[in-house]
């Protein structure tokens, strides 16, 4: 039997203010797929995943999630962004953070019943279940990066996305979050940004190179070299304790193609 | 200091002026919570400053063209309002240097009510009350005003808790659950314009700014939650405008400035104390 395709993209290019930040992607992803999404800073990573929830709009081609236009399918698309992005003053709990995931769901006034429980459950499932009352603020990256899992998850989502989930996060954390979506993964679709590609060769099953262009191999096939023409020179294959991000993606002289070509 | 408590009991004026204290730190820890988390307080004082267009306008109208119905109270309302309405609309789809928008704002407020102002009568004595408040002339009339605005200004703020809290902390993904994270942003910025025309009252319209972030922000230090911050920005307002009241009272000290005064002393210590106490656990 065909496995589903949760995210199709035919022809898609996007630029910012006349800027190509994504030129004549296409690609499939299938039901169950761990995808990794590398490539260099400004490559059109982000871009890739605004275009899956349906934040910006493709100027040609079309892009379909589960089988719909990415606004119709949003609510069924838990997303986990950078932890960079939140306030770290900000006076809120873990089930709090949580709760947020069931947003959609609830009317006026305060979370229902239902919605606790699901939270409780997220929680549950990502291993937090004694942090109900902690401050988000407070915890580890790994942990804070759970949560976040765990208010996606809350959503009911059959598309996992996450954007750098292991940027911040220590090296166990990085071990203890992959376990985790390793997982999730038998019941869910997964797509990930990362610069780990130690770890990603390991869990995932498809790898998207992202530079202006795309690609997409089996991670099995992904070899040495292919990353270091993504990332344009001497890319380090080893993990790193943290800010990944910087040693990877710093050398941007390539040019577009990246591993495709290999 | 006890004077203010013997003559709590014979003059409505400071009856009025204590509950006018209690309704505003209502609306005050609320929506100064918000405001805070948000981190939108330099907005808030552009609105604010803007309000002196509408209190002199409506104060000319009142006067000069015999309109007696109106109150500068009204004018405050309603100028509040529009300014809140256009800078939410500007800093959300504009594309304009967000920081110019809120200046013109404010200057442009503020120079049509001296505009106002300097045409009426007595202009000397408004401003003066305008731009600094008195707590202590607060009539009946504008005690059910200030009343039916923070009855407004709590419900709408507890009804849509959960969605405020959920685009303040995290607006990006508050969309994606499909929430309408703009109309919430212009509720939050119109809930903001309506409590500073209540706080108005007490400390006038230079140092609302203050009992919008100081207290909110002390509160933020000492708990979790966003409703603990909330409860305890309340106390604490409540606190500073009782014992602003108080002290001030008897030597006859500006009333709005000796608040003012107790919320920085407080924000200050708590700021100091802070780290120390977390180092110990």
């Amino acid at each position: 039997m065909e496995k589903q395709v949760v995210v199709r993209f035919e022809g898609v290019s996007f630029a910012y203010n006349g800027e190509p930040a994504l030129t004549d992607v296409s690609l499939r992803i299938a039901e169950g797929d761990f995808t990794s999404i590398l490539g260099p800073n400004g490559g059109g990573k982000t871009t890739l995943l605004r275009l899956i929830l349906g934040l910006v709009k493709p100027q040609q081609g079309s892009v379909q999630v589960l089988g719909q236009s990415p606004e119709r399918a949003r609510s069924r698309i838990g997303y986990v962004p950078q932890l960079t992005h939140f306030d770290p003053l900000f006076p809120v709990t873990v089930l709090e953070v949580v709760l947020m995931g069931r947003l959609g769901r609830s009317g006026v006034g305060p979370y229902r019943q239902a919605d606790l429980e699901a939270a409780s459950a997220a929680l549950k499932e990502v291993g937090l279940e004694g942090l109900h009352r902690r401050a988000f603020s407070e915890l580890s990256g790994g942990q804070r990066q759970k949560v976040l899992i765990a208010r996606a998850l809350s959503t009911w989502p059959s598309l996992l996305l996450l954007d750098e989930p292991t940027a911040n996060v220590d090296r166990l954390g990085q071990q203890n979050l992959y376990e985790l979506l390793r997982q999730l993964n038998a019941k869910l679709t997964i797509m990930l940004v990362s610069h780990d590609i130690g770890v990603v060769s390991k869990f995932a099953t498809h790898v998207l190179c992202v530079n202006r262009t795309v690609y997409m191999h089996p991670t099995r096939e992904l070899t040495g070299e292919m990353v270091s023409e993504l990332y344009g020179g001497n890319i380090a294959l080893v993990r790193h304790r943290d800010r990944i991000e910087e040693t990877a993606a710093a050398p941007r002289t390539q040019g577009e193609g990246g591993c495709g070509d290999a | 200091m006890l004077e203010f408590f013997t003559d709590l009991r014979s003059y409505a004026f400071l009856q009025y002026a204590l509950l006018t204290g209690v309704l505003a730190s209502l609306a005050c820890g609320i929506v100064g919570s918000y405001i805070t988390v948000r981190r939108i307080s330099y907005i808030a004082g552009a609105i604010a400053h803007s309000v002196l267009g509408g209190m002199g306008l409506a104060r000319y109208l009142q006067q000069e063209l015999g309109l007696k119905f109106l109150s500068p109270l009204h004018g405050a309302v309603f100028a509040a309002l529009l300014s809140a309405i256009i800078i939410g609309l500007v800093t959300l789809y504009g594309k304009q240097r967000e920081d110019t928008v809120l200046s013109a704002v404010w200057a442009l407020g503020m120079a049509t009510g001296i505009f106002f102002i300097y045409k009426t009568a007595g202009y000397n004595e408004d401003l003066m009350s305008y731009l600094f408040g008195n707590i202590l002339m607060v009539r009946g009339r504008d005690l059910a005003v200030i009343a039916a605005l923070d009855l407004l200004i709590v419900a709408v703020s507890l009804l849509f808790y959960n969605k405020l809290e959920a685009v303040c902390f995290d607006e990006e993904f508050a969309r994606l659950r499909g929430l309408h994270v703009e109309l919430y942003y212009i509720l939050l910025l119109c809930l903001t314009a309506l409590t500073i025309v209540v706080l108005l009252q007490v400390v006038g319209i230079v140092m609302v700014i203050a009992l919008l972030s100081l207290p909110a922000a002390t509160a933020a230090y000492l708990s979790r939650k966003l409703w603990h911050t909330m409860v305890i920005a309340i106390l604490l307002s409540l606190l500073y405008m009782v014992a602003g009241l108080v002290i001030s009272y008897q030597p006859n000290l500006p009333a709005g400035a000796t608040i003012i005064i107790l919320a920085g002393a407080a924000y200050l210590l708590v700021l100091i104390f802070k780290p120390l106490r977390r180092r110990k656990t």
